[in-house]
């Protein structure tokens, strides 16, 4: 399991290397985790160290995200001038958009599967 | 009492405790109700953390810097979103096209959506800019915000509720709507709701987490990309 939160951190690290070498503007964490899942490809397996560790954080992820969440006790005023706009623009959306993607997903997947 | 008020609010690890603590309390009351969608644990724990951080008077530069070890995981958690996505390689391959034009269309879709209503209601220039990454992951979205000139901040928000949101209403919404595949339903929850909605995908199964997980870095991935360019072409 140690071994596991070795190989999490320092891929994190590569990713972090490689965001600061080439000045691009995405999360380390999201490149540490594209080179992850290449390494996992090349290996051919998970590691029993890294799939006991994602065991334990994977499903501890919402707590990790409370602390920036909490945030948003910063904005009050603005939330309250534009409440009602904000409110609508993100259910509306999201309610759209959940009845609207699994469409489009699974229409992509039929036009891809006629063609091959 | 004000003095031992104080002590406990400047220890160390008090933003570690009542976080945890906050989101234990989530976790039980959503086991005891049945998983009932509305009561997220992270919903309640971030409501629970709010209120005893203003209950308090903590300021909020304070709670964070005393939490930073949760926010700090983040990173590693995220990493390992990696595994779940390795373990369905598969499928995924089989599925790339579809999936590559699903997230461009689907996301594109999501993103123009709510602009329009901000638009027809007459809203901020401030919080359309912040708008845009509102289904992306938290430290992508406030990248991508502070690109455009919104505030990091007010998008970080707009992505906890739109991912706290799409965790409770997402899964019945699609089983009412008669989608049964597991990879299809983890793709929608990954898209439109990020972590939040793949962290309740995975409670589903391994498939839909991880068809979660790859639809929320694709997305986040292609918004860093594409938003930036197509802002910078309209404005």
């Amino acid at each position: 399991m140690l071994v596991g939160l070795l190989y999490l951190i320092l891929f994190q690290l590569l990713g972090h290397l490689i965001v600061v070498g080439l000045a691009i503007p995405i999360p380390s964490p999201v490149v540490g985790l594209v080179l992850l899942f290449v390494y996992l490809l090349i290996k051919g397996h998970v590691p029993a160290s890294l799939l006991g560790v994602a065991n334990v954080l994977l499903p501890l992820l919402p707590l990790f995200l409370i602390p920036a969440s909490a945030g948003i006790i910063q904005y009050g005023d603005l939330i309250i001038e534009d409440g009602v706009a904000i409110a609508a623009a993100l259910l509306g959306s999201l309610t759209i958009s959940i009845l609207v993607v699994p469409h489009i997903f699974l229409f992509f997947i039929r036009l891809f599967q006629r063609q091959s | 009492m004000t003095e031992y008020l104080s002590i406990v609010i400047n220890f160390p690890l008090f933003g570690v405790l009542i976080t945890v603590a906050a989101f234990y309390l989530g976790q039980r009351l959503y086991a005891r109700s049945n998983r009932h969608p509305v009561l997220q644990p992270v919903v309640i724990g971030m409501a629970a953390v709010i209120s005893t951080v203003l209950m308090l008077r903590v300021p909020y530069e304070s709670y964070y810097e005393s939490s930073y070890l949760l926010h700090a995981m983040l990173g590693p958690a995220t990493v390992a979103l990696a595994i779940p996505l390795f373990q369905h390689a598969r499928r995924i391959r089989d599925l790339l096209l579809p999936i590559i034009c699903t997230v461009l269309v689907g996301g594109a879709f999501t993103v123009g959506v709510a602009l329009l209503i901000l638009w027809m209601l007459d809203a901020n220039l401030s919080t359309m800019l912040s708008m845009p990454t509102k289904s992306i992951t938290t430290p992508i979205a406030m990248i991508v915000t502070e690109q455009l000139g919104g505030i990091p901040a007010l998008s970080a928000m707009f992505v906890l509720l739109t991912g706290a949101v799409g965790a409770m209403i997402g899964i019945p919404l699609m089983n009412r709507m008669g989608i049964k595949d597991d990879g299809v339903k983890g793709f929608t929850m990954g898209l439109t709701s990020h972590a939040l909605g793949t962290a309740r995908a995975l409670e589903e199964s391994a498939e839909c987490g991880a068809f979660s997980a790859l639809a929320m870095s694709m997305t986040g991935v292609m918004t860093a990309v594409l938003i930036p360019i197509i802002a910078a072409w309209l404005l």
